[in-house]
């Protein structure tokens, strides 16, 4: 097993400093699906992801001397990176984002639907993603700052002390984020709410 | 357990970092019995599993192109620039060093030696008159001085005094008639005194003494040659 593989993210941060290129490399390889879902989770679009991520490693090439240990972890160190390059990617895009999914309704909430998928329907599994789809789209739909609340805690499962560190604002602010990010997403899904409204309004289109 | 309280805990007193157990099973209690609550929680706990099947299926999806190749030039990239511009900064800092150096070098040769400052005393003693000489004589040559006095007095104004530092100002050094030579006042030592205006014509000060001006007290400063006798004074002020 190599050496470096057992390095923690801080000490590989401090051998690339000095030049290591197989830190780096392995620094990536580490933390690079973190990254990417997080920016997935923020953003609308694949490509945007990869772009914003590959700008996240560039800058860690560029600023890890920036990097403070007492300040925080190396990944914390990286989502404020991502989210910085997040901000800056929708300043230049401006993106608007659209939902344009489709909802099987039979009255109950698409958020049920989710949780209590039909094993029996074949298309069941397809359903579900659908509505996982749906569920993807009222996130992005939300607000900036209560988008990086629910994305950080709920979708990257991270805690509030560093979710805070990450958003560069106290715990309690975090928190109520978060709160307030889940009751638009709720809102959002329930019956009639805008999520399933707009996919009802498509079918009475078609 | 009120509705209010536990709305105001009801997202978080799922997370083990935040509730304790006692607010949980406070918190559980309210929810068995208010309807109202309970709807709110469950709706709640769905959109939670629903949030962690949605990050499951993040997960297991591709984490985008692989840009290690790309990374990893860019990286050799920054690195090789970096150590380009540490040499040019320690060239950089070598050659500011040097000027630092050069013009501290320049600055004490100029403070040690000067751009050829005049000697007060050197340049100011100018003996007097001697008292023999005629009236007519007099006049004759500062009938001859007076027209080139005035187009020097034109071309550059005189100053009457000199400031020495920020408060103080002195009057050239004017000979007094125990001088016998400009040498001789260059071979005394300088004495700050202090006089009332009726003495200076006892140290050969030619002056006109009314009441007000023999009772004043001026601050001088005298060139005393090694007998102990004024050769030149100048006035501070």
């Amino acid at each position: 097993m190599n050496l470096r593989s057992q390095l923690s993210d801080e000490a590989l941060v401090d051998r690339m400093r000095e030049g290591d290129e197989e830190a780096f490399a392995l620094l990536y390889r580490r933390r690079q699906p973190d990254i990417y879902r997080f920016v997935l989770g923020m953003s609308n679009s694949r490509m945007a992801t990869e772009d914003v991520t590959q700008e996240v490693f560039i800058n860690l090439i560029r600023y890890a001397g920036r990097f403070d240990p007492t300040r925080g972890s190396v990944r914390s160190f990286l989502y404020g990176i991502a989210r910085n390059c997040l901000l800056q990617h929708f300043e230049r895009e401006r993106p608007y984002v659209t939902y344009d999914g489709e909802i099987p309704e039979n009255g109950s909430s698409a958020l049920e639907k989710i949780l209590q998928p039909d094993m029996n329907n074949p298309l069941a599994g397809l359903t579900t993603a659908e509505l996982l789809n749906d569920l993807r789209q009222a996130v992005l739909t939300l607000p900036l700052k209560y988008r990086e609340a629910v994305v950080l805690c709920d979708l990257q499962e991270m805690g509030y002390v560093e979710a805070a560190a990450v958003m560069r604002c106290p715990v309690g602010t975090v928190r109520s984020r978060l709160h307030r990010g889940r009751e638009l997403l709720l809102q959002k899904l329930k019956p009639g709410g805008s999520v399933n409204h707009r996919a009802a309004r498509k079918r009475a289109c078609c | 357990m009120e509705c209010r309280e536990c709305d105001s805990i009801i997202h978080d007193f799922m997370r083990a970092d935040v509730a304790n157990e006692e607010l949980r099973t406070k918190a559980f209690d309210h929810i068995t019995r208010c309807a109202r609550c309970k709807t709110r929680f469950s709706n709640i706990r769905s959109l939670e599993r629903a949030l962690r099947i949605l990050a499951d299926t993040m997960d297991s999806e591709p984490s985008g192109a692989q840009l290690e190749p790309v990374l990893r030039t860019i990286f050799q990239q920054e690195k090789g620039l970096k150590r380009r511009s540490r040499s040019f900064a320690g060239w950089a800092a070598i050659g500011i060093a040097a000027s630092l150096l050069l013009s501290i070098g320049f600055v004490s040769r100029y403070r040690v030696f000067g751009p050829e400052r005049k000697s007060t005393v050197a340049a100011t003693p100018q003996p007097l008159q001697p008292a023999t000489a005629s009236k007519a004589e007099m006049a004759e040559s500062a009938a001859k001085l007076a027209p080139e006095t005035r187009k020097r007095r034109k071309a550059k104004p005189r100053v009457p005094a000199q400031r020495m530092d920020g408060e103080e100002l002195v009057t050239a050094f004017y000979a007094l008639p125990y001088a016998e030579s400009s040498e001789h006042i260059m071979s005394g030592e300088i004495v700050r005194v202090k006089l009332r205006g009726s003495a200076l014509p006892g140290i050969g000060f030619p002056m006109a003494l009314n009441g007000d001006r023999a009772a004043e007290q001026f601050t001088a400063d005298l060139i005393v040659g090694e007998n102990g006798l004024p050769l030149a004074i100048r006035f501070v002020r």
